[in-house]
């Protein structure tokens, strides 16, 4: 493994390992930023209903215990159906937005970059809040739609950034090639620039998705307590009482992030080679 | 009006283009400024120009990427100015080929018979013909990647073709190519312009490349075509200036008409072709390889000078004059015998009457 030249300058100050003291050091690190997770993940197999380190035995009662309770269920389907609302929201306008961003030649465009990446640059709080007074006026606070709207916004600055940066590697002779062999704006659309966009925009998807399925904040405020997303079951599952289900919940969340990323880095080396 | 001409037996389709008055401004720049050319059905005219001249903007009026600001461009006798890009039916090789990555090399080249929803079997049988004609039937599976950048020229070129269009239009097809590559792949296309007979308008600003491909160059700069002529006389009897300068290598000696004879820097007289009009300055044009170095004057006339220096490159040596006014003239020579002449040795420049030209401009 070879880390950039810049950490390659701490190798003198580190103890000699034959050139290998920043791979060591780095994967120190790694582990150290892992180990929460790995935690997490080790308790959530734990066979007692409380909190115990180490585990007293092994078992998988807190997977059943999440999978059994209709409240939790219930709450998984919310963030998935709010999710995908996002998602769907999200990446439609996000990809046209990178379009435009990209091919268009259109005036402010610095400025409209700045306000579309807001969102993840102010405290999400901040944006929550604003977030909330502005569905209130329209009566969408404590909707799943609306609540999907909020999320949208949060995640279209990732979308915009993802598929921007797909475009500016696809050369726009291609489309002029396409057009020039006797395909028309649509046929271009369809058989040039989406084949090759597709992998970015399945990566953006999936990105969108996790912001939403990953949020409180939002839920805390544009929620108004009508509605339990996972993330808030297990907020709520923290204040009451605090049971190990949490630790299992946290685990597959954590699973389905990693599936997520490493299928994107799959895409983006198949759409590479 | 497309024509069936014969070439090699087979028939082709192939048309004339012609361009009215083209005007396109961008901004306040004039990209294309009153451009007219007519290209006869077969004919392999380059556009040559340096960047910034307008022989591509040119070349994407006539496949339609750009819209003129006005004129007319017509294909055989049919107005195609509107038409978009995909109803024009014209062959066109960008450069870099442009081969869609995700797609073989296969899918690449029937897919101009896919949009024009061409029955399967039908383009099957198409798209194998082209490829063993161009050598690629054992590659029909790969993609452009996987391939050099001559095999991804002659994809391009069967993808352009295969659907036989009446004119083919290139953009420098071999501008990011190496200079070997380059001479080998450019002997590729005139090859094949001669064996598919098809209209070929070449975007060019390699002069050589223009040159060595070309029935007739047109030289374009600042927006306007300043001469369209064969690639001989355009070198031999350029219009202007610009083009004396921009095509090949070229001594400009100023100098004085009157009475019929052309008067050098010194007054002495030079050779030059004959002239009628009236007395006037004016400047004489003789390529490097046409002055001669030598101890003494002939009849002719000539200029006074001494050897300033002296390059070898190669196959020639190229020699520095410069005379006792101080003007700064090349003169090439083959190498074929030992160079006798020494920097420093007086000498006299002069040249065959007809090998030079007299601008005026």
């Amino acid at each position: 493994m070879r880390v950039g030249s810049a950490a390659n300058a701490l190798d003198r100050w580190l103890p000699s390992m034959r050139g290998r003291g920043v791979p060591i050091l780095a994967s120190c690190l790694a582990v150290l930023l892992l180990l929460p997770v790995l935690i997490v993940a080790y308790l959530s197999f734990s066979a007692s209903s409380y909190f115990v380190f180490p585990l007293p035995g092994y078992s998988l009662r807190n997977y059943e215990a999440f999978l059994f309770d209709t409240l939790w269920v219930r709450a998984t389907f919310t963030s998935i159906r709010i999710a995908l609302m996002a998602v769907a929201m999200a990446t439609a306008l996000g990809a046209m937005l990178a379009f435009g961003l990209s091919r268009g030649a259109m005036p402010g465009r610095g400025a409209m970059i700045a306000l579309l990446l807001s969102p993840i640059i102010m405290p999400t709080v901040i944006v929550a809040v604003a977030t909330y007074f502005l569905l209130a006026r329209w009566g969408l606070q404590g909707t799943e739609f609306g609540l999907a709207l909020g999320h949208a916004v949060h995640a279209i600055p990732y979308v915009v950034v993802i598929v921007v940066a797909n475009l500016r590697d696809l050369n726009p002779s291609y489309e002029r090639a396409a057009r020039s062999l006797g395909a028309g704006p649509w046929a271009t659309m369809r058989t040039i620039v989406a084949p090759l966009v597709l992998p970015a925009l399945i990566v953006a998807s999936f990105f969108a998705f996790l912001a939403s399925f990953d949020d409180v904040v939002y839920v805390l405020f544009l929620g108004i307590g009508k509605i339990t997303t996972l993330p808030m079951r297990m907020w709520e599952g923290i204040r009451q009482d605090i049971s190990p289900t949490i630790a299992a919940v946290a685990t597959l969340q954590m699973l389905l992030a990693t599936i997520v990323i490493v299928v994107g880095t799959l895409l983006r080396r198949q759409k590479k080679s | 009006m497309l024509m069936k001409a014969t070439v090699n037996g087979t028939d082709v389709t192939t048309a004339g283009i012609a361009l009215h008055n083209l005007q396109k401004r961008y901004g306040s720049a004039m990209a294309v400024d009153d451009v007219s050319l007519s290209v006869s059905p077969g004919e392999f005219i380059s556009l040559l120009g340096p960047s910034g001249s307008g022989k591509t903007t040119t070349l994407m009026m006539i496949a339609g990427f750009e819209m003129p600001d006005s004129g007319r461009v017509l294909l055989g006798d049919k107005d195609i100015t509107r038409l978009p890009p995909h109803r024009r039916e014209l062959g066109v090789i960008f450069q870099n080929y442009a081969l869609f990555p995700h797609m073989t090399v296969a899918e690449n080249v029937a897919y101009p018979l896919r949009m024009r929803r061409m029955a399967k079997a039908e383009i099957e049988s198409r798209v194998h013909r082209i490829l063993d004609q161009v050598h690629l039937g054992a590659l029909a599976s790969r993609y452009a990647h996987q391939m050099s950048g001559g095999q991804q020229q002659r994809v391009a070129i069967a993808r352009a073709l295969v659907f036989d269009p009446p004119v083919l239009l290139l953009d420098e097809p071999l501008g990011a190519l190496d200079k070997k590559l380059r001479e080998h792949l450019r002997n590729e296309i005139k090859t094949l312009h001669k064996e598919v007979g098809k209209t070929m308008i070449y975007v060019t600003h390699d002069q050589d490349e223009a040159l060595a491909m070309s029935d007739r160059v047109a030289v374009m700069h600042e927006g306007r075509i300043r001469q369209v002529a064969a690639p001989k006389d355009i070198y031999r009897r350029p219009a202007d200036l610009f083009v004396a300068g921009f095509v090949g290598e070229v001594n400009l000696i100023p100098v004085k008409l009157k009475s019929g004879i052309v008067h050098g820097p010194a007054g002495e007289s030079l050779p030059a072709p004959k002239w009628q009009d009236a007395d006037r300055d004016a400047t004489l044009c003789v390529r490097p390889e046409h002055l001669r170095l030598e101890a003494s004057a002939g009849s002719s006339g000539g200029i006074q000078g001494r050897i300033s220096g002296m390059t070898f490159v190669g196959d020639a040596t190229v020699l520095e004059f410069r005379s006792e006014t101080g003007l700064q003239l090349l003169s090439k020579v083959l190498n074929v015998s030992d160079q006798s002449m020494e920097v420093g040795d007086s000498c006299v420049a002069s040249w065959v009457a007809n090998d030079a030209t007299i601008l005026t401009d």
